[in-house]
């Protein structure tokens, strides 16, 4: 008897444990569901994603409360001095498979203006660009808008929103092996990547590109621009063929004197297709005599000052990756809302939020709309 | 307010002809039978009873709308300037707003005028101020004097969708140019009025395109989605959804009312046998059975799939056919964008679209439609429909398809989303219908003559809608409006388009 009483507590034990789980998720109707921790973090298949206030010191999880209805919702709320961070969690069944989305208000409850430093925790597999950061060669975090974290830069890389697609492009002649690789544009976006040089400095830059998508010229032409060079544009399918690598050249010169110098691949206004691609970029002293054959084939490889592999595997965020970090001066009684949108189980790509027509009002509406008569 | 959309009455008396042949489809809808309860293919949901009559046209959302408007102008009596001291301002702005109520009822969307007329900067602030507040549908700006498109655009400046109209002698270009081209406004400047109808369905059809739900009939999984800046709900339900509940469906009265209706307004009747017909009416009676139980607006399924694997006698051409000309979206092949695409035209302009895959006809340097399913009332739902044959699905040669025949010389728009964001808009002009045989291919097989190309082979997309009319500036004064980006097709050949 008292071990069936004590396999019955054990099964109401698990039973009990297993609602509480249930009742930490995020999710919609068809959906698998992310877990929120105690601490309001929520755990993604490419990672977890918390919230922390650094500044002022000293913050406690002050509540946390799970809704069911209208929407299964998760609100955490945080405290350090005079500042109450309030984090509202909840699925948005956004076509075609849902995001995460993460609302923060960031409130000044004390009777003085305070400064405060919020954290966004994130694992450093996360690739930082303007608007989003990728991990898993897609877009799995939107930032907010308005809002300009605070964050380091490398010496070059992709300011981000192109997906990698690696082993995209099956290149039919000799060449080298980046270019099997692509970055790409999905939704019209344009590819840009930044490199540091001495503010005006002067470099040959070298494009590659390989179409492997379309058999016809005329599907995805794209504008290439690079910094003080005339823009060029370019239907590798007209100019080479299908599969077929090719490499165009331009003189660059830092015509901003920002000591960065910008390439970007824009969607061309004609093209039926606007995904952009961009497959190697070879950054040369100015100087130096080149050949289009041989920095195709990659044996020109060891004298560029940047090689980049677009979408392979050493390319790379513009950002450092991973924990970002806002500061924001708020007046007494001031709040402002931080609108983050994390890829979920079974959703994809996040949208691109300089973009999107999404917003935080008709994220909320399309959860409640599905809800209501799911 | 016209919102029968041609539905005809559940006895079967049709009020408008007599039930003519024209009509058999009206009739189609409305008759109702009672049939047993059967079990359904709704996963954990109560089997629904198949026989309860649901009506059609009902499934067609009709939201509420509200338009305000208000008439910006000068304080009379003034000297000079446009209209003119000739002009009767007082007798056209009563004129203007009963048209503008008339116009509101006959779409089927609210008007209501602010009174009195907007004339400084104080009531244009407190307007503005209103309408941020009060959130319409959207905003009716009626300039009546020259010298104040300063506050048309203060009032388009509050973020909601504004209709400027001003009639003629109130602007001149300058005014128009750039006003005209800004997102989420749309200008008329002229003396007609069935622009502004336009306009009105256009906040109508929004609205519509926002408390839809497609129901997407394919694969296994259950779920739902939302569509970006549309607002259209997506639900997914597994496959068997379907054909579980055709199985179960009986050939009720209703059925067979249906299926003799359906050969006796056709022009002829090739293929189909008189159980095609029955099978394509409980089609139908399945079809729309579904969309209201899982509480939706359209439907598009994978039927070639279910054909495919033999599980149903007959694909749902006929159904489609019927869906379509009642301004009830019906998609083939699962194909979420065209589904969208036809709901698009179904609401914007109150006629049907013909979902079809492109053919390039290169003798002739014409486009081919061709699909098995089209709406027979092409010139509009309350219009006379066009003549129909029925014929069996091409590719399988099973069930009943509809060989539309289409008008020679009719202009035609072609329009296909690529995603909820962005658009292909094309036009041409209907200049054949192909026979089967000696074609290939789909039953309904229309010839187009395109616009502004060179060369039928360079037409964008798969699966583009077509639908009577050239329309090409009312669909993009919506895309305008609702931030939708459109592409045509390229005027000329790939190379030289961007050499």
């Amino acid at each position: 008897m008292k071990t069936k009483a004590a396999l019955a507590l054990l099964a109401l034990a698990v039973t009990a444990l297993a609602a509480d789980e249930s009742a930490r998720t995020l999710s919609s109707p068809g959906f698998p569901p992310s877990k929120i921790a105690a601490n309001g973090a929520i755990e993604e298949l490419w990672g977890t994603v918390a919230l922390a206030v650094l500044e002022p010191a000293g913050m406690t999880v002050a509540e946390q409360r799970f809704e069911e209805r209208p929407v299964p919702t998760a609100v955490t709320t945080k405290r350090a001095g005079d500042i109450v961070l309030e984090e509202t969690a909840y699925r948005a069944p956004i076509w075609p498979g849902g995001v995460d989305v993460l609302s923060a208000a960031v409130s000044n409850t004390g009777a003085a203006a305070a400064r405060t430093l919020l954290e966004v925790q994130m694992p450093e597999t996360v690739g930082l660009g303007e608007q989003t950061g990728a991990a898993e060669g897609r877009p799995v975090v939107a930032l907010p808008l308005g809002v300009e974290p605070v964050r380091e830069e490398r010496e070059w890389g992709c300011t981000g929103g192109p997906s990698s697609l690696p082993g995209w492009a099956k290149p039919s002649t000799d060449c080298d092996p980046a270019f099997k690789n692509i970055r790409a544009g999905m939704g019209g976006i344009p590819i840009t990547y930044k490199f540091r040089l001495e503010p005006g400095g002067r470099r040959k830059v070298v494009l590659g590109l390989c179409e492997s998508h379309w058999q016809v010229a005329g599907q995805r032409p794209v504008v290439l621009r690079v910094e003080g060079a005339p823009e060029r544009e370019l239907d590798p399918v007209a100019e080479w063929g299908q599969h077929v690598p090719g490499c165009i050249a331009f003189d660059a010169i830092d015509a901003n004197k920002d000591g960065r110098l910008e390439v970007t691949v824009d969607p061309h206004p004609a093209a039926s297709d606007k995904n952009t691609i961009l497959n190697v970029i070879w950054v040369f002293d100015s100087g130096l005599v080149i050949s289009d054959g041989d920095v195709l084939t990659g044996k020109l490889n060891d004298k560029a000052e940047y090689y980049v592999d677009a979408g392979g595997e050493r390319d790379q965020s513009l950002y450092k990756g991973g924990t970002l970090r806002y500061a924001l001066e708020l007046q007494p009684g001031e709040s402002r809302q931080l609108l983050f949108l994390l890829s979920s189980p079974g959703g994809g790509a996040v949208p691109d939020p300089a973009n999107m027509a999404w917003t935080a009002a008709s994220l909320r509406k399309a959860a409640e709309d599905v809800w209501r008569d799911w | 307010m016209r919102t029968d959309h041609g539905h005809h009455t559940r006895s079967g008396q049709c009020s408008c002809c007599s039930m003519s042949r024209r009509c058999f489809l009206g009739a189609a809808a409305g008759a109702g039978v009672v049939a047993p309860m059967l079990a359904s293919a709704q996963g954990a949901k109560t089997p629904p009873e198949l026989g309860e009559y649901v009506e059609l046209a009902a499934l067609r959302p009709k939201p509420a709308v509200r338009i305000l408007g208000a008439v910006v102008r000068a304080t009379p009596p003034y000297w000079l300037g446009w209209p003119g001291t000739a002009y009767d301002l007082e007798g056209h702005r009563e004129e203007y707003e009963r048209s503008y109520g008339e116009i509101a009822n006959h779409v089927g969307v609210g008007f209501e005028m602010t009174n009195p007329p907007l004339e400084s900067d104080d009531a244009v602030a407190a307007f503005v101020n209103r309408i941020q507040t009060e959130q319409p549908d959207a905003v009716l700006v009626h300039i009546q004097h020259l010298s104040y498109w300063k506050w048309a655009d203060a009032i388009a400046q509050a973020g909601l969708p504004t209709i400027v109209f001003a009639p003629i002698g109130m602007s001149f270009t300058g005014h128009t140019l750039e006003i005209s081209r800004r997102p989420k406004v749309h200008v008329i400047s002229s003396l007609c009025l069935e622009p502004v109808e336009q306009a009105f369905r256009m906040i109508r059809a929004m609205k519509q395109m926002q408390e839809s739900r497609i129901l997407v009939v394919r694969g296994e999984e259950r779920k739902e989605t939302v569509l970006e800046r549309l607002g259209t709900k997506v639900r997914y339900v597994p496959r068997p959804a379907m054909h579980e509940m055709f199985e179960a469906m009986p050939a009720t009265d209703e059925a067979r009312d249906i299926a003799r209706e359906m050969q006796r307004v056709a022009e002829k009747t090739v293929e189909p046998s008189s159980e095609d017909c029955v099978n394509a009416a409980r089609s139908f009676l399945t079809a729309k059975r579904l969309v209201k139980d899982e509480a939706s607006n359209a439907i598009t399924t994978d039927c070639l799939g279910m054909v495919q694997s033999k599980v149903v006698p007959t694909p749902p051409c006929m159904a489609a056919t019927i869906f379509q000309d009642h301004g009830v979206t019906y998609g083939c092949e699962a194909d979420l964008f065209a589904a969208v695409s036809l709901m698009f035209v179904s609401y914007l302009f109150d006629k049907p679209g013909f979902m079809q895959d492109p053919v390039a006809e290169t003798y002739k340097n014409v486009l081919v439609a061709a699909h098995c399913t089209c709406g027979t009332k092409l010139n509009g739902f309350t219009e006379p429909p066009e003549p129909v044959i029925l014929r069996s699905h091409s590719e399988s040669d099973i069930g009943v398809a509809t060989q539309v025949l289409w008008k020679e010389g009719q202009p035609v728009t072609l329009v296909r989303f690529q995603d909820p964001n962005s658009l292909i808009l094309d036009t041409g002009k209907v200049v054949g219908n192909v026979q089967t045989p000696p074609a290939g291919g789909c039953r309904t097989s229309v010839e187009v003559a395109m616009d502004r190309m060179e060369d039928a082979r360079d037409v964008m997309g798969f699966h583009q809608v077509v639908f009577y009319g050239n329309h090409r500036r009312d669909v993009e004064a919506f895309c305008q409006m609702y931030g939708i980006k459109v592409s045509n097709s390229p005027e000329r050949g790939p190379r030289e388009a961007i050499s």
